[in-house]
């Protein structure tokens, strides 16, 4: 808040009110009056603040245990605030504290202390004069969160890349895998031992060329959203991470399909034997109804058609 | 112990040791610690006659039945045929020589100095295991050597001379019977082969020299076979009435390699035993005169069984065959990720730790440092010089992958193998392919993703894994049913007494050790279906079996007949004994042929299904071993 420049005019009160709010620039609140002007009756020194905050001098806030505090305006404040009313003024200013994260009714209620339909009306108004705007978090489509016209809603918010319309788009997500793996296997096929060599792998900036070019999204994919992507088939065993000596821009590492997935690996483990996965394992009793004896899945295991 | 691990052994000694000597353990694994009154008690002359259990059909393994010592028709035993209890007394200290023998028993002295007996449980898990560890010493070694091992594993303690001629003689009995008869003598000696794979055997520690059970037999001094080692306590057993009684000796240097004289009285042994039918090489022999004396009979029974056996005697060692299956298992999946040179480079290096474990540094988490010269050097000992060239690329390969770590740079740089670093990869990679096969690839991404980063809502797992919330949501639930993950339930409300599903976080983590646990009780249960799968069907076809059995039987007699007659120049007696074979052949029709066929198809399929099993339980319990030294 800056301070403004006042002529003091002792006789004033209005000027007097102008000088404290000059000097106290976190804002006046009701002990202040009481303390620096306490030769001058409440009544008028209450109407002069309302003709001050009308005429623009004076901006109203309330404070986190909903005391009011008066504060001088600042002279580059935001003029489309002109011809609010009190109320509409405390909503946004309630609203630009919570900034690019939004607020919702039931939160500026419980800040405001004041009624929901008072609330209601003035996110009304100021949403029919484009200062305020209405979101809809991602996975929660019926709440309204409020956010001053001009901020960008947090990440938290939005939906993200991977979000359709009606939620996580999970095809598109196997999309972008399959295709990442794509890239990472011809990678391999086209070194000379794609266990080994550092041609076989590839940087994250390279994964998102090949993807961009491959036009399977509409939209641009970000370092961020292919890392994701790689990091989920990391986690699957699909991909592997090497740490890279020639790190591109954003990126340290190098990916390569993991040597599980080469076609020359053997096998290890006993998930071969059918009971590993049977569906009805837990029920299996020797002598029981379903019985290692009759089970066609051995059966077909062992003729070698499982 | 699972249920079919006791089956498998009683089973065993059954057909092996005799039904007696099955009850007598059968006994002491329900009552450990038992003396030999308490033994007594249950296999005395009671004034009722009771029967045993069947000998017979496995296929409904369970404990009930195994407790039963009342049945309708069973074989009655050698108990019930006695007629004193000092008779009966005398086959119950038989029986538990025997099971002596094979390392079965633990003895303990009670405080009132009675000998008490237990069963050795690690030696039962030995013997659950032999023919995993039977696989894994033919794939090292070769065929000879598997069947010593495999002598000595189901014997028990066996002699020089008597496990190398029952070994020989198999080997022949296999040489005549495949194409390779027609070989030269020298390049299929039966008993040179015999010998090299015992002596190899020993040399890499895979068997071992014992002292035998009972007292050592007046040998001749110039015998040449070894002495039976120095009494270990003389004043620990002294009641004669007491299996203890018979001194367990024990040997000095149990892995000292063969002598000159062993080597010679072994060949010399074995020539005798198969005979002039086989063809042996002609090593060099003493004179008649020098030859090692038969020792005089006796009425025991373990010289009953050899009676012409040296004191020392032979078992397999079941610790250097865990070491070199744990070994095994790590260069083959350096083999499947690194490839076939890495996991040389590998091999050599577990070479040279198991050298050092020989000469008596002990086996921990983590070997010792080894030098680079020292690998390069091995490497140019073994077969796999060729993996030489680009060993550091090899040794970084395998420090990226967590097999090793590289301690210095210094002298081309020193590498330590990370034991118990690469058993929990593979571990966990063991867990990570269960899992796989049974709930699919987006599972084992919550799974991994929960192992990197624990302690996550079911929200933040979402963003992680880039599953949509309710597949993921499944997935997980699915997971915490099956054991892969577990969940910690932290309240929100300051009420900790009454919470409720929306009044607290839910933290999802994985404790791999204590997944690892349940899989290895479900590995065991997988493990009992087959077996039990297997057993059935051989029950099933048993008069196939049998029937082909006999047919093989009349056409090996019809073919030594028909061998005669030729050798005797009666040829119409050779046409005739031809026809008879060819219409003996025939007594299998082909329906009975292909269902032959399938059964030995289905049994080789279980059995190898129930190798990969063991592989993987082995797998589990060396990462529970590591785990529980961590903590």
């Amino acid at each position: 808040m800056s301070t403004a420049t006042v002529k003091p005019d002792p006789g004033d009160i209005q000027t007097r009110l102008l000088n404290l709010a000059g000097q106290l620039p976190a804002g006046i609140n009701q002990a202040a009056l009481r303390s620096h002007l306490s030769d001058l009756p409440m009544d008028r020194i209450i109407q002069c603040i309302n003709q001050l905050t009308q005429s623009g001098k004076l901006e109203v806030l309330q404070t986190a245990n909903r005391e009011l505090l008066w504060r001088l305006r600042d002279a580059s404040a935001d003029r489309r605030l002109d011809g609010l009313d009190t109320k509409e003024v405390m909503v946004y200013e309630q609203l630009r504290a919570f900034g690019n994260k939004g607020a919702s009714a039931q939160q500026l209620q419980s800040r405001s202390a004041m009624p929901q339909r008072e609330i209601g009306k003035c996110l009304n108004s100021l949403e029919a004069k484009k200062l305020v705007k209405t979101v809809r978090p991602v996975g929660h489509a019926k709440k309204k969160i409020f956010m001053l016209f001009e901020l960008e809603p947090d990440a938290s918010l939005q939906a993200g890349t991977f979000f359709s319309g009606e939620g996580f788009d999970q095809e598109f997500v196997d999309v972008l895998c399959q295709q990442c793996t794509l890239y990472l296997r011809r990678k391999a096929e086209a070194a000379a031992t794609p266990a080994a060599t550092t041609s076989a792998s590839a940087t994250l900036e390279e994964v998102q060329q090949f993807i961009g070019q491959s036009r399977v999204s509409t939209v641009a994919l970000s370092l961020d959203d292919i890392r994701r992507v790689l990091r989920a088939l990391t986690l699957e065993g699909v991909v592997e991470t090497r740490p890279g000596p020639y790190a591109g821009a954003g990126s340290s590492c190098l990916y390569r399909l993991a040597r599980s997935q080469l076609p020359a690996s053997g096998d290890f483990g006993a998930v071969r034997v059918p009971c590993v996965s049977c569906p009805v394992a837990p029920d299996c009793r020797i002598g029981g109804e379903i019985s290692p004896i009759g089970c066609v899945y051995l059966t077909d295991w062992a003729k070698g058609q499982f | 112990m699972a249920v079919s691990a006791v089956d498998q052994i009683t089973s065993f000694l059954r057909v092996h040791l005799g039904p007696e000597t099955a009850a007598v353990f059968l006994y002491i694994s329900k009552n450990s610690k038992s003396p030999l009154q308490m033994i007594m008690q249950q296999f005395r002359l009671p004034s009722e006659k009771v029967s045993f259990f069947p000998a017979e059909n496995l296929a409904h393994s369970s404990s009930l039945r195994l407790l039963k010592y009342f049945e309708k028709s069973s074989p009655s035993l050698a108990f019930e045929t006695m007629s004193t209890n000092n008779q009966v007394l005398q086959m119950v200290q038989q029986c538990l020589t025997l099971l002596l023998t094979h390392d079965l028993l633990i003895l303990s002295r009670r405080k009132d100095s009675a000998i008490e007996y237990s069963i050795n449980w690690a030696q039962v898990r030995v013997l659950n295991r032999a023919p995993a560890f039977l696989c894994l010493t033919r794939t090292q070694l070769g065929h000879a050597a598997e069947l010593v091992i495999e002598e000595l594993l189901y014997s028990g303690r066996l002699g020089l001379l008597a496990c190398l001629a029952t070994v020989a003689k198999r080997l022949a009995e296999e040489d005549e019977a495949s194409s390779s008869a027609a070989a030269a003598p020298a390049a299929v000696d039966p008993g040179l082969r015999a010998l090299n794979a015992f002596a190899s055997l020993l040399e890499l520690r895979f068997i071992q020299r014992r002292g035998s059970v009972v007292p050592p037999l007046p040998v001749a001094d110039n015998s040449g076979c070894g002495s039976g080692g120095r009494l270990e306590d003389d004043d620990e057993f002294e009641d004669d009435d007491v299996i203890g009684s018979s001194k367990i000796y024990r040997v000095e240097k149990p892995f000292a390699p063969l002598s000159r004289a062993e080597r010679e009285a072994a060949l010399r042994h074995i020539r005798e035993s198969l005979g002039p039918a086989v063809k042996l090489s002609n090593e060099s022999l003493e004179p008649p005169a020098k030859r090692p004396r038969v020792a005089a009979e006796t009425t025991s029974v373990a010289d009953a069984r050899r009676p012409e056996e040296a004191a020392q005697e032979f078992s397999a060692n079941a610790q250097q065959l865990r070491f070199r299956w744990r070994d095994s298992i790590l260069t083959r999946a350096a083999a499947s990720v690194l490839g076939a040179q890495a996991s040389r480079v590998l091999a050599a290096m577990l070479d040279i730790v198991d050298e050092r474990v020989r000469l008596g540094h002990a086996q921990s988490a983590e070997s010792e440092v080894l030098a680079h010269a020292d690998i390069v050097a091995q490497l140019a000992a073994s077969a796999a010089g060729d993996a030489r060239s680009g060993l550091d690329q090899h040794l970084s390969s395998l420090a990226e992958d967590g097999f090793i770590e590289r301690q210095s740079g210094a002298a081309g740089g020193q590498f330590r193998i990370l034991f118990r670093r690469a058993i929990f990869s593979l571990t966990r990679q063991s867990v990570a392919a269960v899992i796989r096969q049974r709930l699919g690839d987006k599972a084992v991404r919550v799974f991994n993703a929960l192992s990197e980063e624990p302690n996550l809502t079911q929200a933040e797992l979402e963003s992680h894994v880039l599953i949509g919330g309710r597949d993921c949501k499944e997935l997980l639930y699915r997971l915490l049913v099956d054991g892969f993950v577990h969940c910690a339930e932290l309240s929100r409300a300051a009420d900790f007494m009454n919470p409720r599903p929306n009044t607290a976080y839910y933290l999802f983590h994985v404790n791999l050790e204590q997944t690892t646990r349940k899989l290895l009780l479900n590995m065991h249960a997988y493990q009992d279906r087959l077996l039990t799968r297997r057993l059935a069907e051989v029950a099933t076809n048993r008069r196939l079996l049998d029937k082909r059995q006999r047919v093989k039987e009349l056409l090996k007699n019809l073919d030594a007949q028909i061998s005669a007659a030729d050798s005797a120049g009666n040829s119409d007696a050779s046409a005739e004994l031809s026809e008879q074979r060819a219409q003996a052949a025939q007594l299998l029709t082909p329906p009975e042929r292909e269902q032959l066929e399938t059964l030995k198809q289905s049994r080789t399929a279980l059995r190898a299904g129930e190798l990969l099993l063991e592989e993987n339980i082995f797998l589990y319990e060396l990462f529970l071993e590591f785990a529980s030294q961590h903590n």
